[in-house]
């Protein structure tokens, strides 16, 4: 929970126009319902869509594309990882990505989130990844 | 007060006492949620609407998009 703390922390001090979606997931045994409403308050930005995933689909797409190889492979850093799940963890993409048949490579994939604040903050600010 | 009503009573109590830790807990399963004020409301993702993600993540390709996700706990 400290991640979503630090995420929004992040969205905070950040004015650019970003489009922001919260994943949920079950990751512990007693994750066995959607998060309560205490929880998704702990992202409250207006840019945020928030989305319950009890199968992880989101996830499953994510190391698809995360885990394809070649010259766009994804600096990742730190990302929590077990079995096909991703936790804890932020994926950016550039403006301009389409997913089509499968997610395009993220820009940035990195976790845990509290860790990685300052390598959010700049990849989010970099003038290239706004305009792309 | 004979031993055998006092099993009934102390039976009765434990009975009531499941009963109601099992509504609690349905309650809680079932207790729905609300997202913050300003956004839409939560979504349950399932193979069937997956679909609306990546239509959600398509059309706002005109800016950067972040994917974050946690555990509710």
């Amino acid at each position: 929970m400290q991640g979503a703390s630090a995420l929004q922390e992040i969205l905070s001090k950040s004015n650019l126009p970003l489009s922001v979606f919260v994943v949920w997931e079950p990751v512990l045994a007693m994750d066995i319902r959607s998060p309560t409403s205490r929880t998704l308050a702990r992202i409250w930005d207006g840019r945020a869509k928030q989305f319950w995933d009890k199968d992880r689909l989101i996830a499953i797409e994510l190391n698809k594309a995360a885990d394809s190889s070649g010259s766009n492979a994804v600096p990742e850093r730190h990302v929590p990882r077990r079995g096909g799940l991703v936790w804890d963890a932020v994926a950016i993409f550039s403006a301009g990505k389409k997913w089509a048949g499968t997610m395009p490579h993220p820009d940035y994939l990195g976790g845990a989130v509290a860790a990685v604040t300052d390598d959010v903050r700049a990849r989010l600010a970099e003038p290239d990844l706004k305009t792309r | 007060m004979s031993v055998h009503s006092v099993l009934i009573r102390r039976w009765r109590g434990a009975a009531l006492l499941m009963v109601s830790a099992l509504a609690a807990f349905l309650g809680y399963l079932r207790w729905p949620t609300k997202t913050p004020a300003g956004q839409s409301p939560l979504v349950l993702l399932s193979s069937q609407n997956l679909e609306s993600f990546r239509h959600a993540f398509n059309a706002a390709d005109d800016r950067t998009r972040v994917i974050a996700f946690f555990s509710p706990t």
